[in-house]
């Protein structure tokens, strides 16, 4: 989900088509009348569906739900809204962006080709007795069915590329294409079909299609989001992927004529090329996106479906001499557009794969070896540069508090250093050791993953930064630059501690590095290091450090939330009827599961160690989630988590044991 | 910095307060106004509820949580007592319990009218059946009503369409097959004109769930004509069971 999507979709004012609501217990059911369809919503989303008039955007309509039921269900907010953009429920959906494809299910306002002529035959089959067993059956008997085609396959168009030398040659030609493109398509629409009314016991818009190449029976896969469980998905998508295939196997056993057969052949190729296609939604591009967080490099998908493609195509062109242009060769016109498509295609796969490659691996090796080989030019201070040095630092946050004789040693320790424009200074996660000012010049911070930095700030002279090595055994959060050359000076951490010391001014040295803690938490603690500085200043502002022995209580079981809390340092126990069930370490939070589902405290929380907790009010916890709707999804995705946690945990102990 | 500058300057009170030590963490002393108070029917005999003696009197329910308990303030029971005080309570969860359970209470507040007394101990088996009984009553607390101020663009199909954040709903169809759909708890329940039946359930006891579904509905903070009739409706019902199950005996 990047950040501009997100943007949008705070922005984005849905408007539903009119309908009806029809209440159910914890469901609602809302339908159009036209065109015809329905989709079940959990109550608690009622109020998101009321406010879709079109008059409010996201943000607005989170703001009013909040002021109304006190809690804000964001993630299945954020998906109700796709999915009713996804099903055609929202007249202005097209504002939305482009699909997040590959649960959902085309507008209800399909695309009509002018070519193909669409009878409707049904609006729905309803069955609310879905059956997931059969459903596993029948797709495990079809891809054996399919896995048997390749036994029997036969890749031979020798009665094809004689249809131009008998009378009527092409006519049985386009006859037989059309008969097997028919059956087949018919095959894979059926299995489709079949699936979906065993999983999902639904299955809405049927018609029969008919065009130049093929008459076949098609039904809408509206449903398919329906389909929750991970490995019935992946089931389904393979079924439909390898339904040509079991089409195959099927027709190879009558007795057609070769033509027919070698028809059928090139038919099925031509299914299973069209659905390995990368690059549109086909089921095969499902099946890869379930594999999500599995084979995350981008390389090795590309390269996957580049070699599979390539494997095909070549067995293809290598068998088969096309009719009409006999000979398919690299001397015919016809063969250098195919031949220079093809390598268009490969071309458009390879330049992707090269790309991605450069962004995530290679430029960022190749920038670090050059700042490691730019030079870094130390120069020597004088009395009249100690001078100077104390005059711009005597006002920076804790130099305040020193001597000036103090400072000046401090500053006589230091390394002076004048670095080039666009050098590297800070590395992330490098040991933090030095705390640096910056004196002259501009610095710029940039942070995230491996290729995809993002400038947080540039930071203008004088100013201090590189600040964690305050902390003792902490790392570096993020890469600082050069923007233009700039005259740093290095102090050693250690140093200022002592000096901190010997100034008799601990308490101050000790509030400046509670709040480097909290800056450090800020910017490194998985899931609020990506918040603007904005929304870090105001939690800053309105949260309340806590310095706690181990072993104490932070709050208890059954009792009202009415906090947030983060865990700067240390971790907690979590613990369920006087029962330890887990840990929370270090950079994490807890708290949350009362703040978003309404509920007392379902554990106790006590502190393992000595902690540094930050506590955020509730007023405070939801005036930051109904900003930030990503980190509001994350951290009610943790929370979903943890409840169901809890809940296994409650079902294990009322479970029976046995005789 | 001028943000981090001021914010160093508030950093003087972070101390926690309201810390307990981990050995005082158990179910016999908890502070009474950090949980979910159940509101009871008061013009209803608690006979359907926990009966709660002191003295042999019986008390009459106002709100109950697993941290105390709040009485009306009509008898003479209470009269030297004051705040402070502890007493035992007799608790009786059903009409046929023969074996009242002895619960420490402390007295945490008094006036005119009620008395807050705080549970010093409260045996595991009557703490499971209060938990329950404040989940059903914060289910109703949480029910809102379904507003027509957005909703030109859809038609709702109920008389009245009540819902909460926990997946919690009361429906009012306003026709004459039943009165109301009632969803709480996991637990979908229908109201006839005589009879409160629960789906996907055989239950033949009536008692408990029109127990239940009272404080269910007793539980919303600001309930409608409508719901006000369905509550009169369910107390009748309930008033009528309780007859019945007397006269059988």
């Amino acid at each position: 989900m990047n950040d501009s999507a997100i943007n949008n979709f705070e922005e984005y004012k849905p408007k539903l088509r009119a309908g009806q609501v029809i209440p159910q217990g914890s469901r609602i059911i809302y339908e159009t009348n036209h065109p015809y369809d329905q989709i079940i919503v959990p109550v608690e989303l009622v109020d998101v569906l009321f406010l879709c008039s079109g008059q409010f955007n996201v943000r607005e309509i989170i703001e009013k739900v909040f002021k109304k039921q006190g809690v804000v269900h964001f993630k299945a907010t954020f998906k109700l809204i796709h999915c009713l953009r996804d099903r055609g429920f929202l007249e202005n959906g097209h504002l939305l962006g482009d699909k997040k494809d590959n649960s959902h299910t085309e507008n209800l306002k399909t695309t009509e080709w002018p070519w193909i002529w669409n009878i409707i035959i049904g609006k729905r089959i309803v069955n609310n007795q879905n059956n997931p067993i059969l459903f596993y059956c029948f797709s495990m008997i079809l891809i054996a069915i399919s896995l048997w085609s390749l036994l029997v396959i036969n890749l031979s168009f020798e009665s094809i590329n004689k249809s131009a030398d008998i009378p009527f040659g092409y006519l049985n030609l386009y006859v037989s294409i059309f008969f097997v493109n028919s059956v087949v398509l018919n095959i894979v629409n059926l299995t489709r079909a079949l699936c979906l009314i065993t999983l999902t016991g639904r299955i809405y818009n049927f018609s029969l299609k008919l065009s130049p190449i093929g008459f076949w029976f098609e039904a809408g896969d509206e449903t398919q989001h329906l389909i929750q469980e991970k490995l019935y998905r992946f089931l389904f998508h393979l079924t439909i992927w390898l339904s040509p295939l079991a089409a195959y196997t099927a027709l190879h056993y009558l007795p057609l004529s070769a033509t027919f057969t070698e028809v059928l052949t090139l038919i099925t190729t031509l299914h299973l090329a069209t659905s390995i296609n990368p690059l549109t939604r086909t089921p095969s591009q499902q099946l890869l996106k379930l594999t999500e967080g599995v084979h995350t490099a981008p390389l090795l998908t590309l390269s996957l479906w580049t070699s599979t493609l390539a494997l095909l195509l070549y067995y293809l062109l290598s068998n088969w001499r096309w009719p009409v242009l006999t000979p398919l060769s690299i001397n015919s016109i016809t063969g250098w557009l195919l031949g220079g498509l093809t390598v268009l295609y490969f071309s458009y796969l390879l330049w992707k794969s090269v790309t991605t490659a450069h962004r995530d691996y290679l430029f960022p090796f190749a920038l670090r070896v050059f700042h490691a080989l730019t030079s870094k030019k130390i120069f020597s201070k004088t009395q009249q540069t100690i001078d100077e040095l104390i005059e711009k630092t005597q006002d920076l946050p804790l130099f305040t508090y020193f001597p000036e004789t103090l400072l000046r040693i401090i500053l006589q320790q230091g390394e002076l250093r004048n670095y080039p424009p666009r050098t590297q200074i800070i590395y992330d996660n490098d040991e933090a050791n030095d705390l640096f000012i910056l004196l002259d010049g501009n610095v710029e911070i940039f942070k995230g993953q491996s290729g995809q930095k993002q400038k947080l700030i540039t930071l203008p002279a004088v100013t201090i930064f590189g600040e964690s090595a305050i902390i003792e055994k902490s790392k570096r959060t993020a890469d600082v630059y050069t923007r233009t050359g700039a005259t740093v000076l290095k102090l050693r951490a250690d140093v200022i501690r002592q000096a901190a010391i010997e100034a008799q001014c601990g308490r101050e040295y000790e509030a400046f590095k509670n709040a480097m803690m909290v800056n450090q938490f800020f910017a490194s603690a998985p899931y609020f290091r990506d918040l603007p500085k904005t929304t870090i200043e105001l939690l800053t502002m309105k949260s309340r450090l806590h310095f706690l022995e181990s072993e104490v209580a932070v709050f208890n079981q059954g009792q009202k939330g009415d906090a947030f809390y983060l865990i700067v340092r240390g971790s907690v126990d979590v613990v369920i009827n006087n029962n330890a069930v887990g840990t929370i370490p270090q950079g994490q939070f807890f708290g949350e599961v009362s703040l978003i589902a309404d509920i007392p405290r379902t554990a106790s929380v006590i502190t393992r160690e000595s902690c540094v907790l930050l506590s955020i009010s509730r007023e405070t916890f939801w005036e930051v989630l109904t900003q930030h709707l990503e980190l509001a999804m994350i951290i009610e995705s943790i929370c979903e988590k943890r409840i169901l946690e809890d809940l296994s945990y409650h079902q294990l102990q009322t479970r029976p044991t046995g005789s | 910095m001028k943000v981090l500058l001021q914010w160093l300057k508030n950093l003087s009170s972070t101390r926690f307060e309201t810390l307990l030590p981990r050995h005082l963490l158990s179910h016999e002393y908890r502070e009474k106004r950090e949980y979910t108070r159940a509101r009871f029917p008061i013009f209803l005999s608690t006979a359907f509820y926990p009966k709660f003696y002191y003295a042999t009197t019986e008390l009459k329910l106002i709100n109950l949580s697993v941290g105390g308990l709040c009485t009306s303030y009509s008898k003479d029971i209470f009269l030297n007592k004051i705040v402070g005080d502890q007493l035992t309570l007799e608790c009786m969860w059903s009409l046929d319990d023969p074996h009242p359970v002895p619960i420490q209470v402390k007295i945490v507040g008094k006036s005119l009218q009620q008395v807050h007394c705080q549970f010093l101990s409260l045996p595991i088996t009557v703490y499971s059946k209060v938990v329950d009984l404040c989940r059903v009553a914060q289910a109703g607390q949480r029910l809102k009503p379904s507003t027509n101020d957005f909703t030109s663009h859809l038609k709702i199909e109920a008389l009245e369409f009540w819902y909460g954040q926990g997946g919690e709903s009361l429906i009012l169809r306003g026709d004459s097959k039943y009165l109301a759909e009632l969803t709480y708890c996991d637990r979908q329940f229908v109201l006839w004109h005589d009879r409160l039946e629960e789906s996907h359930a055989d239950s033949l006891s009536q008692t408990e769930p029109l127990s239940y579904a009272l404080i269910y509905l007793c539980n919303i903070s600001t309930p409608s004509e409508n719901v006000k009739t369905l509550i009169y409706h369910i107390a009748k019902l309930l008033t009528d069971s309780h007859k019945k199950a007397v006269s059988n005996e």
